[in-house]
C-alpha cells in the first residue's frame, strides 16, 4: 500500500490533471490536520478567531529559551517521556503476548475441520462488536478483585482484548496460503515439530507475522479508553497523557499540540521500519516466487 | 539399504477407505512404482510409509522393524513432493543442507557433502541461489539432492514429474534411475503416468480404489494383465468378447462375431467359457487384402504420427486401433487382412 504511493509520487511526471489534483486531495487530507498541531506547538499566544498565532514564541524569546510546547513536552514535570515509554512497552509486550496467542489459534483456524468453527470464529470478533466501555467497566470491577487494576499487566490484559481479532485474521489468511507441504517436508528431512516451527514455519509465514504485528503495536499505542480504565491515572500512557492535556480547556494550546504531534511518533517509525524490513525481504529472498 | 513390507496396511478417512488391505514387499535397493489413477490411494500409501498419515489398519515394516510407533523425523526416509516444495527463504545450499543441519552434522562435512550433491545432480555453483531464481526441472534437482543428502533408508516420490513438461520428463527420468542405480536407495515411486512407472520401475504396483490389484515386473503388467481395468489402464485399449473354443496344449481359439483368433496357451482358459480378448494396437498387424492368413478389415481412418502410423480398422460392427511402424501405407476405405500373433492375446474370463 505505502509502496504503491510512493510509486505513485514517483511517477508524478506522468499523472494526468487529474491524477495531479486527487494525489494532492489525498495528500492534502492525510497532512492536513497535522497542520495547525505544528503551528500550534511553536506559537506564544493563538486564540480565537486568528487565523495564525497572534504572537508566536521567538517574539517571546526572552521569557522561554525552547518553543513554550516543546520546553514543557522535554521536561519531566510533563511526562511525556515516561509515557512514552510506557506507550511502546505495553505495546512491545502487547504485541508478542498477541502473536504467541494468536498463531496457534489461527493456524487451528486455516487448517483444520471441527464442530463448532463457525461460532469459533464469530466469537473471535466479538471484541470488535461490544462497545469497548462496557468492555472496559466489567473488567475493571473484576480487576479490582484481582488487583490488577492500575497495574501493568492489567494493562496488558486489556490490550490483548481489541488486538488478538485483527492478529488472528492476518494470521489465518496467511496460514490458508501456507501449504502443509512444507511443514511435511522439513519434518520428512528430520526436524522435529519445534524445529520445522522455527526453521520453517515462522520465516514463512514473517511477512504476514510483522504485518499482523504492526497493527497490533498501533492498535496497543492508540488505545485511550481501557487503559484510562485499568491504568486509572497511575499509569499513563500516551493517548491518557494528550487526554489529560486537551480535556481541562478543550483548548489546543501550544503544549497539547506538542504532546500531540509525539504521540504520533512511534507509529511513524514504526511504520518506517517495518516497510524497508518487508521489502528487503521480498526482494532478497524471492516470497511469492 | 533397506528392505520395506507393508503388511494389511489400510486407511480409512471416516467411512471411506483409501487404502484396503496393502501387502507390498520391495526388495533392498529396489524400485517399485505404485501406479493407478488419482484417488485411488497410492499418495495415502506413501505417506503412510513417511510416518505423515497413520494407518488405521496393518503394519509398516523398515528390514522387519515396525515403525508405526516412529515420528517421520526419526525414519530415516527422504521424500520428494509432486510440488518440489523447496524453501522459499533458504538458498539453494541451505536447502540441500537442511537435513544435514537437522543431524547435526558439523559445518565442514555439510559443506563438502553439498558441494558433493550439488555436482552428482549437475547444479554446481548453484548454491547461492535462490528457488524462485531456478527453472522447474532445476528445483526438482534440488529437491531431489535435498532428499538423496542424507543417504536415506528409503526414498519415496510422489509423482514428482508431473509437473514438468515433456521433454524435461524424459530427462528427468533417465536422471532419477541413473541416480537410484548408483545410490542403490530402495525407492518407492507413486505415479498416474503407465509409461513413467514401465521406463522407471523394478517392479510396478497397479492400485484402484485403494486396492493393489497386481503387482510384477513392467513387463508382466503391460503383456499379462490380472484384469481388463490394469489392461486398460497400462493402454489396451482393444476388447474383443468372444467364446472359447478348443482349449489345449497348443492354446485355444477365441470365436467372435469377426471370426477365430488365435491364443496362447494359458491355464485359465475353458472350452466354451465367454471370454475378452485385449490387443495391444501395436501388436496388430496390417497385411494387403490378398493375404489370406488374417481376418478381413477395412481401414477407416489413419493418422501420422512421427514414425508411426495409427489406424482405426473396421471388422464388421467391431472397430480396432493399430499402430503400424511400417512403411508402406494403407489409405482410408482400403480393404485389408488383419493378423493377430496369439501369443499377444491376452484373455479374460467373463466376470
Amino acid at each position: 500500500m505505502i509502496r504503491q504511493r510512493r510509486r505513485g509520487l514517483g511517477d508524478r511526471d506522468r499523472l494526468g490533471p487529474f491524477g495531479r489534483f486527487y494525489l494532492t486531495v489525498v495528500v492534502g487530507m492525510v497532512l492536513g490536520p497535522f497542520v495547525p498541531l505544528v503551528i500550534g506547538s511553536f506559537a506564544f499566544r493563538w486564540t480565537w478567531p486568528d487565523l495564525l498565532p497572534s504572537r508566536w514564541w521567538w517574539e517571546a524569546r526572552a521569557t522561554a529559551r525552547l518553543p513554550q510546547g516543546w520546553d514543557y513536552v522535554f521536561s519531566p514535570i510533563s511526562r511525556v517521556v515516561e509515557s512514552t515509554g510506557n506507550t511502546i512497552l505495553i505495546a512491545i509486550l502487547v504485541t508478542l503476548l498477541c502473536a504467541a496467542i494468536s498463531l496457534p489459534a489461527a493456524r487451528v483456524l486455516a487448517k483444520e475441520r471441527f464442530r463448532g468453527k463457525s461460532f469459533v470464529e464469530f466469537f473471535l470478533l466479538t471484541p470488535l462488536i461490544v462497545p469497548e466501555i462496557a468492555v472496559g467497566l466489567g473488567i475493571l470491577v473484576t480487576f479490582i478483585q484481582l488487583g490488577l487494576a492500575g497495574t501493568y499487566w492489567g494493562i496488558i490484559l486489556v490490550h490483548l482484548i481489541p488486538t488478538i481479532p485483527y492478529m488472528v485474521r492476518v494470521l489465518t489468511s496467511v496460514f490458508q496460503g501456507l501449504s502443509d507441504d512444507y511443514e511435511e517436508q522439513a519434518r520428512v528431512l528430520g526436524a522435529s515439530p519445534l524445529r520445522t516451527l522455527w526453521h520453517v514455519t515462522l520465516p514463512m509465514i514473517l511477512p504476514g507475522l510483522v504485518a499482523g504485528g504492526l497493527f497490533t503495536f498501533l492498535i496497543s499505542s492508540n488505545i485511550f479508553l481501557l487503559t484510562f480504565f485499568i491504568g486509572g491515572g497511575r499509569i499513563e500512557t500516551l493517548p491518557t497523557l494528550l487526554f489529560s492535556r486537551v480535556s481541562g480547556g478543550g483548548a489546543l494550546d501550544a503544549v497539547a499540540a506538542g504532546v500531540a504531534l509525539i504521540v504520533c511518533i512511534p507509529g511513524i517509525v514504526l511504520l518506517v521500519i517495518t516497510e524497508r524490513f518487508i521489502k528487503e525481504e521480498v526482494f532478497a529472498k524471492g516470497f511469492g516466487g | 539399504m533397506t528392505r520395506l513390507r507393508l503388511d494389511g496396511l489400510g486407511k480409512r478417512f471416516g467411512d471411506v477407505d483409501a487404502v484396503k488391505d496393502l501387502d507390498l514387499d520391495v526388495a533392498e535397493g529396489s524400485l517399485v512404482a505404485l501406479l493407478g489413477p488419482s484417488g485411488c490411494g497410492k499418495t495415502t500409501t506413501l505417506r503412510m510409509i513417511a510416518g505423515l498419515e497413520s494407518p488405521t489398519e496393518g503394519d509398516i515394516l523398515f528390514d522387519e522393524e515396525s515403525v508405526l510407533a516412529t515420528p517421520p523425523e526419526k525414519r530415516g526416509i527422504g521424500m520428494v513432493f509432486q510440488r518440489y516444495v523447496l524453501f522459499p527463504h533458504m538458498s539453494v545450499a541451505k536447502n540441500v543442507s537442511f537435513g544435514l543441519r537437522m543431524r547435526g552434522v558439523d559445518r565442514a562435512e555439510i559443506d563438502r557433502r553439498v558441494a558433493e550433491v550439488l555436482e552428482v545432480v549437475q547444479l554446481t555453483g548453484f548454491g547461492q541461489r535462490f528457488p524462485s531464481q531456478l527453472s522447474g526441472g532445476q528445483q526438482q534437482r534440488v529437491a531431489i539432492a535435498r532428499t538423496v543428502i542424507t543417504e536415506p533408508r528409503l526414498m519415496l516420490m510422489d509423482e514428482p514429474l508431473s509437473n514438468l513438461d515433456a521433454k524435461l520428463r524424459e530427462e528427468m527420468r533417465a536422471f532419477i534411475t541413473r541416480l537410484q542405480r548408483q545410490l542403490g536407495i530402495t525407492t518407492v515411486f507413486v505415479t498416474h503416468d503407465q509409461v513413467e512407472a514401465i521406463e522407471l520401475a523394478d517392479r510396478i504396483g497397479v492400485m484402484f480404489d485403494g486396492e493393489l490389484v497386481q503387482v510384477g515386473t513392467p513387463e508382466e503388467i503391460f503383456n499379462r494383465p490380472r484384469t481388463l481395468r490394469v489392461a486398460d489402464f497400462m493402454g489396451t485399449t482393444n476388447l474383443i468378447r468372444g467364446r472359447l473354443a478348443d482349449v489345449g496344449a497348443a492354446g485355444a481359439t477365441l470365436v467372435t462375431d469377426v471370426g477365430a483368433i488365435r491364443v496362447a496357451p494359458a491355464d485359465h482358459l475353458r472350452t466354451g467359457a465367454e471370454a475378452t480378448a485385449t490387443v495391444r494396437p501395436e501388436h496388430i498387424d496390417l497385411l494387403p487384402r490378398d493375404d489370406a492368413t488374417g481376418l478381413p478389415g477395412r481401414i477407416v481412418e489413419s493418422v501420422y504420427y512421427g514414425g508411426t502410423l495409427a489406424y482405426r480398422v473396421a471388422l464388421g460392427d467391431l472397430v480396432l486401433q493399430v499402430r503400424d511402424r511400417s512403411t508402406r501405407r494403407f489409405g482410408d476405405g482400403e480393404e485389408v487382412s488383419v493378423r493377430i500373433a496369439p501369443h499377444h492375446v491376452w484373455v479374460f474370463p467373463e466376470a
